[in-house]
């Protein structure tokens, strides 16, 4: 190696904002890196993996098509289900529609839909079906079920299920399992329990959605932020959603694979705006006269258009989602750099070892390649390195106005524009829903901290202009 | 002399179209350079000595525009080739090395770099050639260690030694000819002499022709065997050296001659010649030079004067020229 590079390594490295930003860095290329261990995704493929789901409502519904169930647990309470069925009130499919274009709206791919439906069990009902089955019980030999039955529902529907087990042991497992549910449902907020006058268990309505992946490619289902549940309410951090959830997605998946997202949108729309830049700048610079006058008005024009609307009347055209979004980033965001190379290049231009290396018959493309780059590419760089942070800002901007990343997708804007209405926390309490903002928040400060602190470090230690 | 000439310039003129008007930098200028030979072109800083250079390696930026005259080089006329045929000629078999040698070799690369890449250009040789090549101009150009130096960057060589790395890099491709555009100005005394003599070796040794721009007399008379006068753009007095020194025709050529500092003479008092070089957007009507001639007449004002022969192969653009005969230099 070269001293003179050494000693610009050096005191490259000697620079502590150097030292931050590539930390930094680092860290964050090792998140996007190693993001499908850190945060596995569902995969569609593992149906044992819907068993973790917390929020899986008992399998009481109404739905066009039976469709088979997959698990043992998932039959037992199905058959539980159909035997409570004329009990519970049965909601109808006008009640239904609605709810279920809702969800299919919401949803980011083509999905089939299942609905459960809220169900509201009350003493009186298992009563009642303990009575129609007094024969049954009769056989099994609880001489005396009535008084049983009536026994049990002085205390609470609980332990009335819990007794039951003694009676029918299908009812009980039922219970049981019902009483999971409505554990973890209660830790996560999203259960009402109401009491009127008789202990009465009520929930919220749930919906499961069941995702048909068959339409979706295989890459796409990992940049989703699985939906667990219908409710846009942040959900503070339980069983191994580490950072919470918000709009029934996890906060911890969002923020490791947003990292993916970001650098994914800041490495490509930085790439290629600078590519195009750079050409445009560079043939304007050098070539001069009518040329540069003719580039240089058509980077006007494109700086004349406000960015935004610029974009929102791209993906008109092109369509909405974030490759779209990074298409009209790209589109309008190369001017930024033409001016630059080409401010930097008059001046270069008027250097007299271009001319010297114009006099010994070098080509023009050498001569731009060799002599003009080096000595203007700098700047560029560290604008580069210094947009890889803001330009993810801009497309969380994006995604806010609903062009960008669809709902759902890891994108650490997106979570930070779920989380917008929740900012105030709730009523009495400010910081109630904190993890919503804080986590996705602190990711994306970090993430444009650090390119600045290193985009400042280059210009600190390669710019030849602050060289002495 | 019946040879043929190696370049020959006929009436070239440059003009600037700027946003404050017109600049004849260049308004009529010709001249010949015969193969081995070291043409002198000498002028005041402004006469349009470097804007001529400029022209024949058409090298002008987009501003200059050449609004008449002649190249001819070994019978081709430069100024009608393409672009791509004129950068193969420029190197090849004209190049040329600038004023500045501290700001003419690009920063980021080594010196090595910078003479391979011409050599490799023109030359189509190897990398690990090439550099072999370059150690030994650099040798030939009086660098020492050239092993060492290949590899350092022009802010770690001294002036001198930079203008010799920048004749390494011009001679190269052993063009045939060489354009030195003030190569001494910006160094120190001790040094041109060196940086002259080295030229003079090296044009001997190649057998190349030299145009040797300069506004200091005391170059020309080192080097050249021609000398080519301009003043505001055009040649006033072109004639062998001898000629020129010993009997000037033109009263700017007497006066650049009275302006040398002379080692002979105790207490010399320096003579400038008096005004500044008039402004190219507005030249004097008449004669260019009459505002600052000791010699003006008052019809100086309404004449354009031309070249005229008034021995052989020695011409001058002032009619009144023989004022100056018996006139000693002062
Ligand atoms: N690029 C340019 N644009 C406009 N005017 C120029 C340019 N280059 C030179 N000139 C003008 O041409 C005239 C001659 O310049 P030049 O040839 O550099 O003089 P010198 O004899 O000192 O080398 C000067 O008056 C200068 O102002
Ligand atoms: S023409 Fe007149 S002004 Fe011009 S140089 Fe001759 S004497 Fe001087
Ligand atoms: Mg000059």
């Amino acid at each position: 190696m070269r001293v003179e590079t050494k000693r610009t390594l050096k005191r490259f490295f000697r620079n502590p904002s150097s030292i931050i930003g590539l930390s930094i860095l680092v860290f964050f290329t090792l998140v996007a890196i190693f993001a499908p261990y850190i945060a596995p995704p569902v995969s569609p493929m593992d149906p044992s993996r819907k068993i973790h789901d917390p929020y899986t409502m008992p399998k009481i519904s109404w739905k066009q098509e039976p469709i088979p169930p997959t698990t043992r647990k998932d039959a037992e309470i199905k058959f539980i289900a159909e035997g409570l069925e004329k009990y519970v009130r049965k909601v109808s499919e006008e009640e239904l529609r609605p709810l279920a274009r809702n969800i299919i709206e919401g949803l980011d791919y083509e999905s089939k839909v299942e609905v459960y439906v809220k169900v509201s069990i009350t003493k009186t009902k298992i009563k009642n079906y303990l009575k129609d089955h007094l024969d049954q019980l009769k056989e099994a030999g609880f001489v005396n079920a009535e008084n049983l039955i009536n026994s049990f529902f002085e205390n609470d529907l609980v332990l009335a299920a819990k007794k039951s087990f003694e009676i029918l042991p299908e009812f009980s497992k039922y219970m049981d399992s019902l009483e999971t549910e409505i554990e973890k449902f209660r830790k996560a907020d999203c259960i009402k329990v109401v009491k009127y006058g008789y202990p009465k268990l009520e929930y919220d309505y749930a919906i499961k959605v069941v995702k048909d992946f068959t339409k979706v490619k295989g890459d796409i289902i990992d940049w989703m932020i699985e939906k667990k549940l219908i409710t846009r309410k942040p959900i503070r951090a339980v069983d191994y959603h580490l950072f919470g959830m918000i709009d029934g997605r996890d906060i911890f998946y969002g923020v490791i694979w947003g990292t993916r997202t970001a650098f994914r949108i800041g490495l490509i729309v930085t790439f290629f705006s600078t590519i195009i830049g750079l050409v445009i700048g560079s043939i304007a610079g050098y070539y001069g006269g009518w040329i540069d006058e003719v580039l240089m008005r058509i980077t006007d024009v494109f700086l004349s258009l406000p960015f935004l609307v610029a974009a929102i009347v791209l993906t008109t055209i092109l369509g909405t989602g974030l490759d779209k979004v990074m298409v009209a980033m790209i589109i309008f965001g190369w001017m930024g750099t033409a001016r630059l190379i080409r401010g930097n290049i008059l001046q270069v231009k008027e250097e007299q070892y271009i001319l010297a290396a114009k006099a010994l018959g070098v080509k023009d493309f050498f001569i731009i390649m060799r002599h003009v780059i080096p000595n203007t590419i700098f700047p560029v760089v560290i604008q580069a390195s210094m947009r890889m942070g803001s330009l993810v800002i801009t497309a969380a901007a994006l995604s806010f106005l609903g062009l960008g990343a669809p709902i759902g997708y890891a994108d650490w804007g997106a979570l930070l524009n779920y989380s917008r209405d929740w900012i105030l926390g709730a009523q009495g309490e400010v910081f109630k829903y904190w993890f919503a903002l804080t986590y996705p928040g602190i990711a994306m400060v970090l993430f444009v901290l650090a390119w600045n602190l290193l985009g400042d470090a280059l210009r600190d230690t390669f710019d030849p202009r602050l060289r002495g | 002399m019946n040879r043929e000439p190696i370049l020959q310039v006929k009436d070239l003129k440059t003009y600037f179209y700027t946003e404050d008007g017109i600049v004849k930098a260049v308004d009529g200028v010709s001249f010949e350079l015969y193969q081995g030979e070291t043409l002198g072109i000498v002028g005041e800083s402004g006469s349009g000595k470097s804007v001529t250079s400029l022209t024949i390696m058409r090298l002008l930026d987009e501003k200059a525009r050449i609004e008449g005259g002649e190249v001819i080089f070994k019978g081709k006329e430069l100024l009608k080739l393409s672009e791509e045929e004129m950068r193969k000629i420029r190197g090849n078999d004209i190049a040329m090395i600038f004023q500045e040698p501290m700001v003419a070799l690009n920063p980021v690369y080594t010196i090595g770099d910078q003479i391979m890449e011409a050599i490799i250009l023109h030359q189509k040789v190897k990398e690990s050639e090439a550099r072999k090549i370059a150690i030994d101009l650099l040798r030939k150009v009086g660098i020492p260690e050239p092993e060492k130096r290949v590899d350092q960057y022009p802010h770690q060589l001294s002036g001198g030694m930079r203008q010799r790395a920048m004749i390494a890099m011009a001679l190269s491709c052993r063009p045939q000819i060489l354009i030195a555009d003030e190569p001494t100005t910006a160094l120190d005394v001790t040094i041109q002499a060196q940086i002259l003599e080295l030229m003079k070796e090296l044009q001997r040794e190649y057998g190349m022709a030299l145009i040797m721009i300069t506004h200091d007399m005391g170059v020309i008379a080192e080097t050249a065997d021609r000398v080519a006068v301009m003043y505001a753009g055009k040649v006033v007095e072109y004639g062998t050296v001898d000629e020129i020194f010993k009997k000037p025709k033109h009263p700017y050529t007497y006066a650049l001659l009275s302006s040398i500092p002379r080692l002979d003479v105790e207490k010399q008092e320096l003579k400038s010649i008096p005004g500044t070089v008039p402004d190219p957007l507005n030249f004097p009507p008449g004669c260019r030079f009459h505002p600052r001639c000791d010699f003006a007449k008052e019809e100086c004002k309404n004449i354009d004067p031309e070249l005229v022969e008034v021995s052989p192969g020695h011409y001058t653009a002032c009619p009144f020229y023989k004022v100056l005969e018996g006139v000693e230099v002062k």
